[in-house]
Order: structure tokens, then C-alpha cells, then sequence
């Protein structure tokens, strides 16, 4: 019989956090690459589906993250979909799995970081995604990492035959299964689990993950709770900006560090970001107002109604707003402002202006409000990448964010 | 391949969403939607919308390549150890991954990998080390071109269909329609265990039906549904992207000689993985005739036959048995006894190999005596294939006689050194298999 561990709950990582370093004081990364439409729902895209809405098919998508390794991105960070939002776009129809875009890079690429952004609460298992990740991580020499996220769609929670937690509650059960998971990844011998949620027998996994002491686990917690749970497991929390105010970026760096410490850990914050970059910012500007102009309504409508409708409390989320009366459009109960920055970059910051506003933006994030990495998306992703080479990056490097 | 109207299966009444013209959109118009979706009828197989994937070849013989993702492969012997790198440890990822790369290039027509949740220790650590099956097949198809790359999924662990089905559009989306599922109803007490779960066996292959049904509607429907089975429910099952590229969907194969195994496979799947006893290999051609008069006749379905083989060859016919004693000789006990342990346990009907009267002896004594040498041999070599021996002709002819007499559509080979055996199958094999008609 194996022995059964005593620690279900986290903090926990009795060997210390994985380093991940660059040799950049600003890390970069590609979001939400991987899915129909990325975060843009607006009907700017059908003017060149294969480049606006269709990059998520393999060749192109794995080109595109090809360019980001190449161009030195630390990171690249898949979007977790099990449901797409419709509309005339068809936005998020059509999305590669977190095992797919993990395994199928790690041949493809040297350096970027492969993280598998996973709803951990869909029936899986802490044991499943031990193993898979530790053989992702074997295969791509350590640069595998876990995104976890509780599951914020009702749908796709009911899709698996699950009730709907409430989501405090939501952050519980993934702290289980962290736990659970590290323990398959530190044990040097066979074990039992009998948690609250999950439970097993007789546990071993092997190969052992590649990176010591573990794989990097980041969370785009954004809620007190989901702040906690980052704090208390992860390294790095990507944070959401849905007020739009700098100011608030600033307060969750402010808060995890803090919490962290409380734990005795360090939790580093990046940022993610919807862009339009262009010469100037008067024309970056325009292609602005033109893309919120031209919103799938329907698309936009689904995504947030889907992000609002949640049980129980949801802990000073920004989110919450009130809904309207039964004949409203959600734009109307939202407000046309909020509306269209929720919808485009899936409630992340904007990053709208010339190439001197952009990396002068970039900088101030940095050093004014916490945020060690940006991750960026775009209406057109590869040339998103293409202007980082070419425009941002060199800017960054005169401004000594990066070699 | 008749194929049939995907009308078939639609959820019944079920019809596409209105086309929203209208770019406003009220608020209640968003709750109700949710309810759209229709249940499926169906929940149990036969089940194949669009009819079983094309599965023609212009080789009369498939030749895959089997086991090279655990440690030792199919090899419980201390010879293992002479060479670690190349005998043992072949799993790990830079040279599993050229020895696949190797094969696909050699005209291996298939890889097929096992899925491991525990090892069966001795001194050689007899597949204590795997990589799992899943992530590997996206991974290798990367690195390869025509060959197909299966995963293995064993139904008592905990797994769910959506997971499986989703997982196998994108990886069938990333190799070009080149991905394969190999699914195993689960024989082992221990895997159930690891996930905290308590299966009946005596349901494992109804589970499998319901599972594989699932799937299969996802990977043909175009609208949301409903699916309400017995072991799994969904209100609302969604349609994210992408489907599998092979049409009208990815190969299923599956594994075993019991009656619910055999059942199982002509209802739902495309290749049965035969066991066959080592010494009466014509009890091998009677099950193919049977279990294919049986699908066609059952369920209207066809299926291919594969054997697991483990393979030792040689310039001479001397040298190649010199090898297998040298292989036996030095057979790892501890791990050879849990391995037949472990097939002499397995939960419900008796299966495979072994008598269930043997099973009651169990503790009589050494278990080598209990289960017959040859018994004894074919499950520490070769994890139970058959044993293909001698120079390259005789192998040649050995692999003939399989397809030939035996009615073996495909083959997957295991060898203590697996690099080598993929060069000698390239250098040796494939040239007198073209010669014999087998190959193209």
C-alpha cells in the first residue's frame, strides 16, 4: 500500500518555484493565437478570413509561433475554448486543444515557452495532466507550463455533465488538483491522494518533468480569489484590465506580490493586450474606431453574456455589472463604451497608437504599474508579429527593456 | 465504402440557428437559444455516420511499429541492459522521436504506442518509464509524413469522450488526417485505481460503446446536441472546430479475443488487435474467418486484422536463435512474474492466453510451471505477440504465412534493439515483402 500525502491544500512547493529567466526586463508574448477570430469579434475580419479569422489552422499557426520563438518571445499563450461564441464571424468556432498546440510546437520551436491553457474543472484529472504535461515537458527540453483556468462558462461546464460552481468555489477545487498534480511530479515514490474532490491510488508518474523543480504555472486570476489561488501556486498571473485603467493593473501587481509574500512565494505579472499599431496614432486611432464600429454584435453579445451569467458571488470582479431589463441589448446594459472594450481583446488592455505611443506605452506598464511582460493580440497576428520585429522591439531595446 | 446521409443521425428536429441578421440582439433572445439543441437518438453502436473510414492499401501486408514509447519495450530480459540507450531506454524523446522518424521514412505504414500507468519494476525496470500516448502522437507529426500515429486510451481509467474526440480532431488536424485511436477496455485493477475509481468490469465494453458513440457524433454533427447515456450525459454538447481531416473520421482499432472484446470491435471499430496462442496458430485464421463473418453479418461492418509480433532476426537463422536464448537466458523474473501475474488476474471473463482454471492455482509454485514454458515466454518476450525467429528469408516467409494462412492484414513489430529492427526491416524485409507480392 502506498503512503497517503498529508497535503491537499496549497502553498506547496516544498522545492522551491522553477526559475524562468530572460535575460529582458520585459518579456513578450503571443495571445490567443490558436482560436477562430483570436480576440477580435468584429466583422473587420471577414475582409481577409485566412489572415484575420483562419491563422489558427496548423501551417499558419505554427508558422506564426515559429516567427514569435525566432523574434525571441518568451511566451506564447493559447486561449481555452470548448465553445465558440457564433455570430456573422463565426468567432471562436474553431479552436486547436491545449494538448495539440503544446506537444505539436515542441519540435517545432528552441526556446518559447509551451504553456497549455486548460479548464482544469472540465472532468479531468490531476493525475491525467501530471502525465501529459510531464511528457510535453520531457519532449520540448522543460518549456512546457500550465495556464490553469476554474471555468467561467457555464455551457461548457454543463457540457461535461457538471453543475456550475460557485466560483470561489471554482478556485478551491483547482487548488486540490494543483496540489494533487505537483505531488505526482515531486514523489519519488508511489502515493495515495484522498482529497475532497479528486482521489487515488498507488500514483507514479514518470518521466519527471524536464524543468526543476516543476513546470511554470501561471493564471489569469483576476477576482480575490482568483488572486489567491495565483499566489498561492502559480509564478506568474496574467492580469485582465476590463476598466481600461492603468491604475488597476498596478493595484493586482501590487496585490499579488504582497500576497505572495505571505506565503513566502513570488508571483510575477504580465499583462494582456489587444493592439493596433500602425505609423501613427492618429491612424491607429482611426483602424480603432473602425474595427469598434464594426463589432459582431451577436458574437460580442455571447462572449460577455456568457461572462456575467455566474453563480453565487463572484468576489470584486469588475465583470459584474448589472444586467438590464428583459427587452435591453446587453450593449445597452453594459454600455456601448464597455461593450466594445470587453469585446475587443477579451477584456485585456488596449494598445492602440503609433510605434513611439506602443513601446512608450509598454514601458510605462513596466515601470510605472508592475507589468513584467505584455502579451499581445492583434486583428492580423502575423503581422502583429512582424511589426514587434521590426518596430517595437528595436524601440524596447533603445530604451533598455531588452537586449 | 457506401456512404451514408449524415440526415441519418442529425438530432431529430434539430434545425441551425436563425441567422442573425439583425446586429441587435436583445437579451432574452440569449437565454432561450441555449435550448435549441436536439438529443440524439442514438447512444450505442453500430454507428457510423458517413460510413468506416477507407482503409484501402496498396500493401496486402501493413508493417508497424509497436511499444517504442516505454521503457524495455516488449522486452523483460536483463539483454537490456547490455545497452541501455538502445534496449531500454529508447522512450526518451530525442531518440524515440528519430527511431519514429526512421520508420516513417523505412515505410512503416503505422506506429503503435502502449499507455502506462505504473511499471513492472524487477531489476529492469520493465516499463517504468512512458511517455503517454496522446501528446505524443501531435508531436511525431511533426516530424513525420505518411505514417499513422495512434493513441492508446484505456476506458477504465478516468477519460472522458468529449476530452478523447476533441483531442483526436486536433491531432488529426495537425498530422493531415494521419492519427488513430487504439482503444483498450481496460484489464488492469491498478489503472482504475489511480483515478480513484471502482469500474465494473463487467461493463467495461457497454461503457466503450457509449464512449466511442460519442465520439463519433462529434466528430460528424454540425450542430450543438443533447447526448443522455447511461454513463455519460451532456445538455449540450458544442461544436468547437476543428474536425478530424480523414473522412469520415480517424481509424479505430481494438485490442483482445474475448467475446465482448470481439463484439465490441465489429461494432464499432476498423482493425481487431488478434491474440493468438503460440503453438496453434491456426486457431488464429478460424477466430479472423469467425469474427469477420460476424461483423459483416451482425452489424454489416468490415474490419482489418493486426497481430503484435516480436521479431528477432539475423543474417542466419543461427545467429538469430543464438540472440533469442541469449533473450530468454536472462529473462527478468520479478518482472516476467508480475506481468503474468498480472494477465492471470485480470478482472472478469478469462481472456486471452490463459485458463481461468489456472488462475485459481495461483501461489502453487513458480508461476513459469503454473502457465507452461511457452506460455511463460511469450509474455516476458514480446508481451504476448507472437514470435517471429530466424534469417531475414525466414522472416520473410514467417510474416508471408501470417497473411497468407492466417488471414493477418497488419503487423506490429517489437524488437530488443528497435533501431535496428526498423534497418532491417527498410534493408532486409521490404525488399523481399515487395518480391513476395505483400508490399507495393
Amino acid at each position: 500500500m502506498a503512503k497517503r500525502v498529508e497535503q491537499i491544500r496549497g502553498p506547496f512547493d516544498p522545492q522551491g518555484q522553477p526559475n524562468f529567466e530572460s535575460q529582458n526586463s520585459v518579456y513578450l508574448g503571443v495571445f490567443a493565437w490558436n482560436l477562430a477570430g483570436g480576440g477580435a469579434p468584429t466583422i473587420a475580419v471577414m475582409e481577409d478570413p485566412e489572415r484575420r479569422r483562419d491563422y489558427w489552422q496548423w501551417p499558419a499557426a505554427s508558422h506564426l509561433i515559429k516567427e514569435a520563438d525566432r523574434i525571441g518571445c518568451e511566451f506564447q499563450v493559447p486561449f481555452g475554448r470548448w465553445l465558440g461564441h457564433g455570430g456573422i464571424t463565426e468567432y471562436n468556432e474553431n479552436t486547436l486543444d491545449f494538448l495539440t498546440v503544446a506537444a505539436g510546437l515542441a519540435p517545432l520551436t528552441s526556446n518559447i515557452l509551451l504553456p497549455s491553457t486548460a479548464h482544469i474543472g472540465y472532468q479531468h484529472h490531476p493525475v491525467q495532466f501530471a502525465k501529459w504535461g510531464a511528457a510535453i515537458d520531457h519532449m520540448s527540453d522543460g518549456r512546457w507550463g500550465l495556464n490553469v483556468v476554474a471555468g467561467w462558462i457555464r455551457d461548457e461546464v454543463e457540457m461535461f455533465g457538471e453543475t456550475f460552481m460557485d466560483h470561489d468555489l471554482r478556485y478551491d477545487v483547482c487548488d486540490e488538483f494543483v496540489t494533487f498534480m505537483k505531488h505526482c511530479w515531486y514523489a519519488d515514490e508511489p502515493f495515495d491522494f484522498e482529497g475532497d474532490y479528486f482521489t487515488g491510488k498507488d500514483i507514479w508518474v514518470t518521466p519527471k518533468p524536464s524543468r526543476k523543480p516543476r513546470p511554470v504555472l501561471v493564471n489569469a486570476g483576476y477576482s480575490p480569489a482568483g488572486v489567491d489561488f495565483a499566489t498561492k501556486h502559480c509564478d506568474w498571473l496574467f492580469a485582465a484590465n476590463p476598466s481600461g485603467d492603468p491604475q488597476d493593473l498596478g493595484d493586482v501587481a501590487n496585490r499579488a506580490k504582497e500576497q505572495a509574500e505571505k506565503y513566502n512565494r513570488q508571483v510575477r505579472v504580465m499583462s494582456f493586450c489587444y493592439c493596433i499599431w500602425e505609423e501613427t496614432d492618429e491612424k491607429a486611432e482611426t483602424l480603432l474606431a473602425e474595427q469598434q464600429g464594426m463589432m459582431d454584435e451577436l458574437a460580442t453579445s455571447w462572449h460577455l453574456y456568457r461572462g456575467l451569467d455566474q453563480p453565487g458571488t463572484k468576489t470584486g470582479a469588475s465583470f459584474s455589472l448589472p444586467l438590464g431589463g428583459e427587452t435591453a441589448t446587453l450593449k445597452q446594459a453594459v454600455g456601448a463604451e464597455n461593450f466594445v472594450r470587453y469585446g475587443l481583446g477579451i477584456a485585456g488592455r488596449q494598445i492602440v497608437g503609433g510605434y513611439d505611443s506602443v513601446a512608450e506605452h509598454i514601458r510605462m506598464l513596466h515601470t510605472d504599474y508592475g507589468q513584467e511582460g505584455q502579451l499581445f493580440c492583434w486583428l492580423d497576428p502575423l503581422r502583429g508579429i512582424h511589426q514587434l520585429e521590426d518596430h517595437i522591439i528595436p524601440r524596447l531595446r533603445k530604451m533598455g527593456l531588452r537586449k | 465504402m457506401t456512404s451514408e446521409t449524415t440526415e441519418t443521425h442529425s438530432p431529430e428536429g434539430a434545425e441551425q440557428p436563425e441567422e442573425e441578421i439583425t446586429q441587435t440582439v436583445a437579451l432574452q433572445t440569449l437565454q432561450p437559444q441555449r435550448k435549441f439543441h436536439q438529443k440524439v437518438a442514438i447512444t450505442r453502436g453500430p454507428f457510423d455516420p458517413g460510413g468506416q473510414p477507407d482503409v484501402e492499401s496498396p500493401h496486402r501486408l501493413l508493417v508497424g511499429l509497436w511499444g517504442w514509447n516505454v521503457s524495455c519495450g516488449t522486452v523483460a530480459s536483463r539483454a537490456v541492459l547490455e545497452d541501455r540507450d538502445r534496449f531500454r531506454d529508447y522512450w526518451q524523446w530525442p531518440r524515440a522521436s528519430a527511431l519514429v522518424k526512421s520508420a516513417d521514412r523505412a515505410g512503416f505504414d503505422f506506429e503503435l504506442p502502449f499507455e502506462r500507468r505504473f511499471g513492472y519494476a524487477g531489476e529492469i525496470g520493465f516499463h517504468e518509464d512512458s511517455l503517454d500516448s496522446l501528446t505524443t502522437a501531435p508531436a511525431l507529426a511533426q516530424v513525420t509524413e505518411n505514417l499513422t500515429l495512434f493513441s492508446s486510451i484505456h476506458m477504465n481509467e478516468h477519460a472522458h469522450p468529449l476530452h478523447i474526440a476533441r483531442f483526436g480532431g486536433n491531432f488529426d488536424h495537425v498530422s493531415n488526417g494521419r492519427w488513430g485511436l487504439n482503444i483498450v477496455p481496460g484489464w488492469s485493477r491498478r489503472d482504475a485505481e489511480v483515478f480513484g475509481l471502482d469500474t465494473d468490469y463487467s461493463l467495461r465494453y457497454e461503457i466503450a460503446d457509449e464512449f466511442v458513440t460519442l465520439m463519433k457524433h462529434w466528430w460528424s454533427l454540425t450542430t450543438p446536441f443533447e447526448f443522455e447515456g447511461e454513463y455519460f450525459k451532456s445538455t449540450r454538447v458544442g461544436m468547437v472546430g476543428p474536425r478530424p481531416t480523414r473522412q469520415p473520421r480517424p481509424i479505430l482499432i481494438c485490442g483482445d479475443a474475448s467475446e465482448g472484446a470481439v463484439d465490441f470491435a465489429a461494432k464499432h471499430c476498423d482493425w481487431l488487435l488478434c491474440n493468438a496462442p503460440e503453438d496453434d496458430l491456426s486457431l488464429l485464421a478460424e477466430h479472423v474467418e469467425r469474427t469477420r463473418v460476424y461483423a459483416a453479418h451482425n452489424y454489416g461492418r468490415r474490419l482489418k486484422m493486426l497481430v503484435q509480433v516480436f521479431m528477432t532476426m539475423a543474417e542466419t537463422a543461427e545467429s538469430a536463435q543464438a540472440e533469442y536464448d541469449e533473450l530468454v537466458a536472462a529473462i527478468d523474473s520479478t518482472a516476467a512474474d508480475n506481468i503474468v501475474r498480472e494477465a492471470l488476474e485480470q478482472p472478469g471473463e478469462a481472456e486471452g492466453l490463459l485458463d481461468t482454471a489456472i488462475a485459481d492455482r495461483l501461489g502453487d509454485g513458480s508461476l513459469e510451471e503454473l502457465v507452461g514454458t511457452a506460455n511463460y515466454r511469450k509474455l516476458a518476450i514480446g508481451f504476448g505477440g507472437i514470435h517471429l525467429m530466424g534469417s531475414f528469408d525466414d522472416v520473410a516467409e514467417q510474416l508471408r504465412d501470417l497473411a497468407d494462412d492466417h488471414m493477418q492484414d497488419a503487423v506490429a513489430l517489437s524488437f530488443l534493439d528497435p533501431m535496428k529492427g526498423v534497418h532491417e526491416v527498410e534493408d532486409e524485409l521490404m525488399p523481399r515483402l515487395k518480391k513476395m507480392g505483400l508490399r507495393a
